[in-house]
């Protein structure tokens, strides 16, 4: 044999990586022979409800559509940003996935997504009813940029206050008469002090939970996230108004001395396990505290979220389907997206086990969302806005709430900063955001 | 191993190039390469595109803008000093208590065996792990170490966590605790190979305990600590998994050390081109950092 020795070493070791290589990658793309498409889809809820429908869900579709299969990946909530930043990064995005509603109108202004308008004549004729007509105008709002349709509503979510009516009764409030507005609960909490080491578990760390519980006290003391020019506009007596109100919880021992540092799994437990009177979460935990403390479910009742000068204001939260766009199997993908999300597919199945709100209003009308507590909720729904409301969705908002909302309560919290300079630091940031 | 696989084996190595040094050391080679040395290069070559995931598709070179961004950044300058307290706040805390403790597991008791082993529990333990019992140990409410911290007026009521004076130090504190075993360890090694008669030479010349600790330990173990003062402050510099799980970060930006940054500006703000700059500086200032300590600790007496 006249090949270098080296060579040969390294091309026999090369050759053998590329069939491992090869033989790794095999499984993800559709056989050549067949027409057979895979539509990969990322799944953003690891409990096991969520699974186990998602999964019957993909048995019925596939049986439908026997040239489709649906690979479905679990990416949890907390992961979902990374990994979606790095599958953008590194080019390998799943064809259809969840998505936060807040941050549809970023990856649609990158041209990272889909418009879902062409398919929506034919999803309305196959329904027999006009979807977009279908869908909450909070949703419309949230998915639509540019005047294009991006998302299609999965679910939606609100918030409640949960409370304990064994120590309102402990503490002589009288639990038929649950807190209506900012300044009730204040005093409830007040009363609270007293039997229960927390009388109100509200956030103050940096933490979606926290801008998710803070945005219904800024937007009901009449501040608005940008102004008439699309800059900060929080820089108001409204704002500052509700910044101090709400971190003064923190400051009068009203809320966890931990507050600062606490995630939403850790409150919610502090309420689960009886050591906080109140609670501001959505419709999953009603199920979540039934399971986990039947004991104290009995004494938890929900009431709607507390008004402040302007009115009351909920949290609007909903998760749609998108499609992105480097996806080689559109109209596979779309197919299992108008599936996923259309009462006459797998929606109303999917809601039911996992107990959340659907983003179709055909649905949320009938059984059993017409049943407590849900009719609370979807009520509450009707009262539910976008952080930034009244101003239309912005493809900055995943970065404004996590990078600036958060960390400005926290640091009034605290202790860091004053009122003032932390509403000065926040709209610098915001507007450095914007501006980028 | 059996007759016929050592005679297929020595078939095999006649055959294939026998003791050829290249089929041992390519696959190394290609494994390095594909997992250092190619995200490296490719690191530096994002660094020179301020890419943003919110604006274009694919990276572009754009010269030093991504550079010139993030130095122009004050937050990058207030989190380069924290990073530096806390590397070297954590090289200090493992130095101060693995020294001691390696000079006191030196001497041979009963329990010497035992000892070693339990030390080394917070090195073999993930973070992950750690950071919710610590978590639990700085809990405001039910934490005893807080409780005590609190006693003696360290802390107020909350977590120290949650307190943007406390929170960097009380997270030195486990950053130092965690490194202390393996700096242990690595001093006892040494001071075991220390012969015996240099200190019966040192008494004959009327050296006293602390003068033979200072003429004859030090001078032998110095090499020992510069080295692994570099390891575990290059593994300290490049910290992002405890303060992540801890504080995120916070209260504010209290805690917040290069690490987390770089992971902000990638995964928050979307932008590789800056987060490549950033990784980049962090790796110039890692070398930066390293070349004086290895040489002053180099030196022999």
């Amino acid at each position: 044999m006249k090949y270098s020795r080296p060579i040969t070493a390294v091309v026999t070791i090369l050759a053998l990586s590329a069939t491992l290589v090869a033989c790794s990658s095999g499984g993800s793309n559709s056989g050549a022979g067949s027409n057979k498409q895979t539509v990969t889809f990322w799944q953003f809820n690891g409990d096991q409800a969520s699974i186990t429908a998602y999964k019957s869900a993909i048995a019925s579709f596939e049986a439908k559509n026997p040239d489709i299969t649906v690979n479905m990946q679990i990416v949890p909530w907390s992961d979902q940003q990374q990994k979606i930043t790095t599958a953008l990064a590194s080019g390998s995005l799943p064809d259809v996935s969840m998505m936060g509603n807040d941050v549809v109108a970023q990856y649609a202004a990158n041209g990272s997504l889909v418009p879902l308008d062409s398919y929506l004549d034919g999803w309305s004729a196959s329904e027999g009813i006009d979807v977009k007509q279908d869908m909450y105008a909070g949703d419309l709002s949230y998915y639509t940029y540019n005047g294009k349709l991006y998302g299609a509503p999965l679910a939606d979510e609100t918030r409640m206050l949960y409370y304990n009516t064994e120590f309102f009764q402990k503490a002589g409030l009288d639990p038929n008469k649950p807190p209506t507005t900012w300044a009730d609960i204040e005093k409830a909490a007040v009363a609270l002090k007293s039997v229960v080491s927390v009388p109100w578990s509200a956030p103050m760390s940096k933490q979606y939970v926290t801008v998710q519980t803070f945005m219904s006290v800024y937007l009901s003391y009449g501040a608005s996230l940008f102004d008439s020019n699309g800059k900060c506009g929080l820089n108001t007596k409204e704002f500052k108004d509700a910044l101090s109100w709400y971190t003064g919880l923190a400051k009068s021992g009203l809320t966890s001395p931990d507050a600062a540092n606490l995630t939403a799994n850790d409150i919610i437990n502090q309420f689960i396990n009886g050591k906080a009177g109140m609670l501001i979460e959505g419709p999953s935990q009603y199920n979540a505290i039934k399971n986990a403390n039947p004991e104290l479910f009995k004494n938890i009742r929900i009431a709607p979220i507390p008004a402040g000068p302007k009115g009351q204001f909920g949290f609007l939260g909903g998760w749609p389907l998108v499609m992105w766009n480097s996806s080689k199997v559109k109209e596979a993908a779309a197919k299992w997206i108008h599936f996923v999300t259309s009462p006459n597919g797998a929606l109303s199945d999917i809601v039911q086990k996992v107990g959340i709100l659907p983003g179709r209003k055909s649905l949320a009308s009938k059984p059993p969302w017409t049943d407590a507590p849900y009719n609370q909720f979807a009520d509450q729904l009707s009262r539910a806005y976008a952080y930034q409301y009244p101003a239309g969705p912005s493809p900055k908002m995943g970065e404004i709430e996590t990078a600036s909302i958060q960390t400005a309560v926290q640091e009034v919290a605290t202790g860091a900063l004053s009122v003032d300079s932390a509403t000065n630091q926040l709209c610098t940031d915001i507007n450095q955001i914007l501006s980028k | 191993m059996s007759l016929a696989l050592r005679l297929a084996g020595g078939r095999f190595r006649r055959e294939f190039g026998g003791t050829n040094p290249w089929y041992y050391v390519t696959p190394a080679m290609v494994i390095v390469g594909l997992l250092t040395i190619a995200p490296l290069l490719y690191g530096i070559y994002l660094s020179f595109t301020n890419w943003s995931l919110n604006s274009s598709a694919a990276p572009q070179l754009e010269g030093v803008s991504a550079y010139r961004v993030v130095l122009s950044d004050s937050a990058f300058w207030d989190n380069l000093v924290r990073t530096i307290a806390w590397t070297v706040g954590t090289v200090v805390v493992e130095i101060v208590i693995a020294v001691p403790f390696a000079l006191l597991l030196n001497i041979r008791t009963s329990v010497t065996g035992v000892v070693t082993g339990f030390i080394m529990i917070p090195w073999i333990t993930p973070f992950v792990v750690l950071s919710y019992a610590w978590l639990f140990l700085y809990d405001g409410q039910s934490g005893p170490l807080h409780a005590f911290m609190q006693a003696i007026g360290l802390v107020g009521d909350s977590t120290p966590l949650a307190s943007p004076t406390a929170a960097l130090w009380s997270i030195i504190l486990i950053s130092g605790w965690k490194g202390i075993p393996f700096l242990t360890i690595a001093l006892l090694a040494t001071l075991k190979s220390i012969p015996t008669e240099l200190y019966e030479a040192g008494s004959i010349d009327g050296a006293g305990r602390w003068k033979s600790f200072r003429s004859i330990t030090l001078p032998l173990v110095r090499p020992t600590l510069g080295a692994m003062c570099v390891v575990l402050g290059v593994q300290a510099f490049y910290s992002f998994d405890l303060v992540w799980i801890l504080t995120q970060g916070g209260p504010g930006s209290s805690s917040t050390i290069l690490g987390i940054q770089l992971f902000q500006t990638f995964f928050t703000q979307a932008s590789p081109g800056q987060a490549a700059a950033l990784g980049t500086l962090m790796l110039l200032l890692a070398l930066v950092l390293i070349v004086p300590i290895l040489r002053a600790t180099s030196r022999r007496t």
